[in-house]
């Protein structure tokens, strides 16, 4: 599969936050939070994002049914752990959780993940790369 | 990349500088904005008085923080709920730091905590015992 990143491209509004697919525009997430919350719904469920840019600050729980293809999860500074956190409780209040939810060729700018430990382990284990200058 | 926010997007009161907010409704996610505009990666030497701080945000008190008399907000019957334990050492991505603020009798809803171990567990103290008033 050709690689979707960088996203290079000029910055486009998503212009509708409760669609269910979402292609090449870019994405605040407490926005996206707020537009399912005002559906009645406490968590973003069932959306397929292609292409898209993500920015923070937030953190994303990683709930069941949810996967990443060629996603640049943002500037780990070396380690994964950085963006990674994880629940002390059973809950991770103040999170925004997404269950379902399908990223392709996605970039993550200043948004950390939790989740399950079998998840904060898959994600401790996504190597890091060092992009050099072109 | 810097993304633009449009003055369509901040249809909530302009929350300001400060340095004192006294029975303020404060959602997270624009106090960031609002600081980003003025180029603070850091909400720094603020005092919050009886307001009421709204997410979804986890909260990150870097050092010099202090909360008298706040409610934390719903635990879910375990204070442990409100926390999450950064895997890095170096960075703490996502969460919105402040530094040297006063809290006093504020209220955070939707609001989660992360920090180092002697905060997490402080405030994990501080809940159970109030929670056995």
């Amino acid at each position: 599969m050709k690689s979707l990143l960088p996203i290079d491209r000029a910055v486009i509004d998503a212009p509708d936050l409760d669609a269910t697919t979402f292609k090449d525009v870019d994405i605040i997430l407490y926005e996206l939070y707020v537009a399912a919350s005002k559906n009645g719904a406490g968590l973003i469920q069932g959306r397929t994002f292609t292409g898209c840019r993500f920015q923070g600050p937030a953190i994303v729980l990683v709930a069941g049914g949810t996967t990443f293809e060629d996603t640049n999860f943002g500037d780990s500074r070396g380690g994964m752990g950085n963006l990674l956190l994880r629940p002390v409780g059973d809950k991770a209040l103040g999170t925004i959780p997404m269950r379902d939810c399908r990223f392709v060729g996605c970039e993550f700018y200043n948004v950390g993940f939790t989740g399950s430990q079998e998840l904060i382990d898959q994600m401790a284990a996504v190597p890091t790369l060092s992009m050099s200058p072109q | 990349m810097t993304m633009t926010f449009t003055d369509d997007t901040l249809s909530l009161p302009i929350i300001g500088p400060g340095p004192q907010y006294v029975s303020r409704h404060i959602w997270l996610p624009q106090l960031v904005i609002e600081a980003a505009q003025r180029s603070e990666s850091v909400i720094e030497g603020k005092t919050f008085t009886s307001c009421d701080f709204e997410g979804p945000a986890v909260l990150l008190p870097v050092s010099g923080c202090r909360f008298d008399g706040c409610n934390m907000g719903d635990t879910m019957g375990d204070a442990r709920n409100l926390m999450l334990t950064p895997m890095g050492p170096q960075k703490v991505t996502g969460a919105v730091a402040f530094k040297d603020c006063t809290f006093v009798d504020c209220h955070f809803l939707r609001v989660g905590f992360t920090g180092q171990a002697a905060f997490l567990n402080e405030l994990v103290t501080m809940l159970d015992v109030g929670a056995r008033r």
